[in-house]
């Protein structure tokens, strides 16, 4: 199991600490295919398509912000979240 | 500064996790779902969604969080953020025919009105008690008693609960230790019993 800080990720996400330039990224990014999936019928194509949403948007808000990913959870958000272990790695 | 620049990507964003709680709420919280299956996985992915829109402090989220309300304090915290604005949906959901939805709405709404502090709050508060420990379901009395607890003006509600300590239906089959109920537990009658000892004996409530 690997740790992933949803809140986190929503938290810089959507308080525009990610630059401009992200949501290039974020168009050119798996995120428009993570948000089709997450609209399917079947459980499991839900649950691939939000893991590779959080996956995505992790990975290009610390491009985009910081290299390193943090090695406690943002002070910003209390709340840190275990999910499975992505298949596809 | 991300929102004003690039509304449409943090929109598509934000509708999506929306929409997939709410499709989660559907898939977990339906009623033809018997125990077992969900794997934890499952489950795990579910508790995600929620927090993620719990994140989003959209007011859109709120139906959906609302609708994942009885799986406990992170659906919960995301609705108070909203305050007020949540109180008229969540008092909604004491129309809702699923007892264990009705007694968690209480339990919010008495949370969103307490925080208004004012008479007009408290007299709803003392009415949503009163007529929630009337309740055909005896998981609305239980939250409503145990509520009660944490209040202010509790003596106010000795008599019906007395009333409750004595005559609630709601049994099943084992013994309290107090041995009170013979061969049966009856948990409403346990937990009014408790309140009022509490009551009596002056004893602050533990929220």
């Amino acid at each position: 199991m690997r740790t992933k800080r949803v809140a986190w990720i929503l938290g810089l996400f959507l308080s525009g600490a990610a630059n401009a330039q992200l949501a290039t990224d974020l168009a050119n990014s798996k995120v428009p295919n993570a948000l089709e999936r997450m609209q399917s019928a079947d459980l499991q194509t839900r649950e691939a398509g939000f893991d590779e949403l959080m996956t995505e948007l992790s990975s290009e808000v610390q491009n985009q912000t910081n290299p390193h990913e943090p090695s406690e959870v943002y002070p910003c958000f209390s709340s840190s979240i275990r999910i499975k272990p992505n298949q596809s790695n | 500064m991300f929102f004003k620049q690039h509304p449409d990507q943090a929109e598509s964003v934000k509708l999506g996790l929306i929409q997939l709680l709410g499709k989660e709420n559907e898939t977990f919280m339906g009623k033809s779902v018997p125990p077992g299956t969900y794997s934890e996985e499952d489950m795990e992915h579910y508790a995600q969604v929620i927090e993620a829109v719990s994140e989003l402090n959209d007011g859109r989220a709120l139906p959906a969080l609302i609708g994942a309300m009885t799986t406990g304090g992170i659906a919960t915290g995301g609705i108070l953020r909203f305050g007020d604005k949540a109180l008229g949906p969540v008092l909604e959901q004491l129309k809702n025919p699923d007892g264990m939805v009705r007694a968690r709405a209480l339990a919010i709404a008495v949370t969103i009105l307490k925080a208004a502090n004012n008479d007009v709050s408290r007299t709803r508060i003392k009415d949503l008690l009163r007529s929630s420990l009337r309740d055909t379901d005896a998981s609305v009395r239980t939250e409503a008693v145990m509520l009660i607890e944490c209040r202010d003006e509790r003596q106010e509600f000795v008599p019906v609960l007395q009333d409750l300590a004595k005559n609630d239906p709601e049994r099943f089959p084992g013994k309290t230790d107090d041995g009170v109920d013979s061969d049966w537990y009856y948990p409403v009658r346990v937990q009014a019993r408790r309140v009022l000892r509490d009551i009596e004996n002056n004893k602050t409530c533990k929220p």
